[in-house]
C-alpha cells in the first residue's frame, strides 16, 4: 500500500505515477504460473481481489483480461513464472497493479511485440498491445535469454 | 507450488508441466550441507547403529497413540511392514549418500503420504518425534557435548532436506489431484443440446483453454454432422474471461461450424466483455453476435423459417 505521505504535492494519481515502484512486497498476492490450472486460479483470484475493492464489472473485465493475457504469455513463452497482484488506494482512487515476471527466452524486439498483429506464437498477435490499451500504466523490460518483466496498472474510482 | 523456481529453459507448446523436482545438488547447496556435514551424519549413524531397534520401538509406542495413525495402523501386518520400511529409511539416511536415488526415495515417501491421506502436520509431528528420540540416543553415545552438538546440527539439516523433498512431492500430488478435478469438471460441461429441430446450443462456462476449445470443437462438429443442424448458438455469458486466446478459440469454432454448413451465433456478451474485446483490438467482423440467448434464438428461428406467434387473445 502506498502511503499518502509519499505524494505531498497532492497531484492526482494517474499516468504521472508510472515511475512509482511497488513499495512493499508483503501486501502483494503472488500467483505462480506453470499450468493451465494456474491460469484459471489466477483469473479467479484476481477477480475476487477486485470485487473486494468496489471494482465495477467493466474494470473487472479489463483487469482480469489483462492478467489472463500476461499469464498466457508466461505459460506459452517461458513455461513458468509469476504474476504478483497489488491492490491499493491513493487520493480516493483505487489501483490494481499486475507485475508479470518470468525467466524465459525474453523478447528480442519489444517494439515489435507491442505492435498489433505481430505475433511469434499462434495467437492473434494482440496480447501485449491489447494489455497496454486495457490499462493506464504499462512498463516492459526484457532481456533475451534472461526473462521478461511487465508492469500493468489500472486506476478506478469506487 | 515450488517456492524457488530454478532457472529454466523455454518449454514450447507443452500442454502440462510441473516444475521439475529439485536435484540432490540443488537441495544440498540450498540447505548448506557439504561433505563435512554428510560425514557427521555418517558419524551419527555409527553411534546409533546399536540403538536403532530401541528407536523404532519408542517411535511406534508414540505413534500408535496418535489419532491420525490409529486408524491407519489397526492392521498388525501393515504395522510390521511399515516398521521395516522405517528402518530402511533411516539406514539410507545415515548412509548419507545424497544422490538422485536418495531424493527419489524421499519423493516416494511424500507421494505415499499424499495417497493414503496422511496429512503433512502428521508427517511433521512424526519427523519431530524421530529427531527428538534420535537426539536423545545420540547424546548417550556421543563422546563429548561439543561432538554431540555438531552431529545433531548436521542430522537436523539433512532431516530438513528430507522434509523439503516430502513436502514438494506431497504438494505436487495434491496439485495434480486439483488439476484432474478441474479437468473432469470441464470435460463434463460441453453439453451440445438440440434446442429445436436444426438448432443446436452450447452454454460455455468457466475458462476456455486450448484443451477445452478442442473438446468444444469436437463435440459441436460431431453433433452438427449427426443432426444436420443449420444454426449453432454458443452462449458465452458464463465465460470467466475473454482474452485474445479465448477469442481466438471461439473464432475458430465459428469458422469450423460454417465450413460444416451451419451458421454460428454468439450470444451472451455482457457490456463489460464487449467493451473489453474492442479495447483489446480483437476483430470480430465475421462472427455473428447477439446480446442475449433470447435474441440469438429468435434469429435462429428466422433463419430456419419458423415464426413464433401468440395464439388466441
Amino acid at each position: 500500500m502506498i502511503d499518502s505521505k509519499d505524494r505531498a504535492d497532492g497531484a492526482p494519481p494517474g499516468l504521472a505515477e508510472s515511475e512509482s515502484k511497488p513499495e512493499s512486497r508483503d501486501r502483494r498476492h503472488v500467483f505462480w504460473i506453470a499450468s493451465d490450472a494456474d491460469l484459471q486460479a489466477l483469473v479467479g483470484g484476481v477477480r475476487r481481489l477486485l470485487r473486494a475493492a468496489y471494482c465495477s464489472e467493466l474494470e473487472q473485465a479489463r483487469i482480469t483480461t489483462a492478467a489472463s493475457e500476461l499469464g498466457h504469455n508466461i505459460y506459452r513463452y517461458a513455461g513458468r513464472g509469476q504474476i504478483s497482484v497489488a491492490i491499493g488506494q491513493r487520493n480516493g482512487r483505487y489501483y490494481c497493479e499486475l507485475i508479470a515476471q518470468d525467466q524465459g527466452p525474453g523478447i528480442a524486439n519489444i517494439a515489435d511485440a507491442l505492435t498489433d498483429h505481430f505475433s511469434s506464437g499462434h495467437g492473434l498477435g494482440l496480447g501485449l498491445p491489447g494489455v497496454k490499451r486495457l490499462v493506464d500504466d504499462f512498463e516492459i523490460e526484457s532481456e533475451p535469454g534472461k526473462g521478461t518483466r511487465v508492469l500493468a496498472r489500472r486506476w478506478w474510482r469506487p | 507450488m515450488n517456492g524457488t523456481p530454478a532457472p529454466t529453459s523455454p518449454h514450447w507448446g507443452q500442454e502440462e508441466q510441473w516444475p521439475e523436482l529439485a536435484t540432490a545438488q540443488q537441495l544440498l547447496s540450498r540447505h548448506r550441507v557439504g561433505p563435512a556435514e554428510l560425514a557427521l551424519v555418517r558419524q551419527a549413524g555409527e553411534w546409533l547403529d546399536p540403538e536403532m531397534s530401541e528407536y523404532i520401538d519408542l517411535f511406534y509406542q508414540w505413534m500408535v497413540e496418535q489419532p491420525e495413525f490409529a486408524l491407519f495402523f489397526n492392521d498388525p501386518n501393515r504395522l510390521q511392514r511399515v516398521k521395516q520400511m522405517q528402518q530402511g529409511y533411516w539406514q539410507t539416511f545415515f548412509a548419507a549418500d545424497v544422490d538422485e536415488r536418495y531424493v527419489r526415495y524421499r519423493h516416494e515417501v511424500g507421494a505415499v503420504h499424499a495417497r493414503v491421506g496422511l496429512g503433512l502436520p502428521a508427517y511433521f509431528a512424526a519427523m519431530d518425534m524421530s529427531l527428538t528420540l534420535l537426539g536423545d540416543l545420540m547424546a548417550k553415545r556421543a563422546p563429548s557435548q561439543e561432538a554431540f552438538l555438531q552431529v545433531l546440527r548436521a542430522v537436523t539439516r539433512l532431516v530438513h532436506i528430507d522434509t523439503a523433498i516430502v513436502v514438494e512431492a506431497y504438494s505436487r500430488i495434491v496439485n495434480e489431484k486439483i488439476g484432474d478435478q478441474a479437468r473432469s469438471i470441464l470435460e463434463m460441461s460441453t453439453p451440445v443440446t438440440s434446442l429445436w429441430e436444426d438448432i443446436l446450443m452450447l452454454p460455455v462456462v468457466g475458462i476456455v483453454d486450448s484443451r477445452r476449445a478442442h473438446d468444444i470443437m469436437r463435440s459441436v462438429l460431431t453433433r452438427i454432422a449427426e443432426t444436420r443442424a443449420q444454426v449453432f448458438i454458443m452462449d458465452i455469458s458464463g465465460v470467466s474471461v475473454m482474452d485474445t486466446a479465448v477469442a481466438n478459440h471461439l473464432v475458430k469454432v465459428t469458422k469450423a461450424t460454417r465450413l460444416m454448413g451451419c451458421e454460428c451465433l454468439l450470444s451472451g456478451l455482457s457490456p463489460a466483455i464487449a467493451q473489453t474485446i474492442v479495447e483489446l483490438g480483437i476483430d470480430v467482423g465475421s462472427v455473428q453476435t447477439r446480446a442475449t440467448l433470447r435474441d440469438a434464438l429468435e434469429e435462429g428461428f428466422r433463419r430456419i423459417g419458423i415464426e413464433i406467434r401468440r395464439t388466441g387473445a
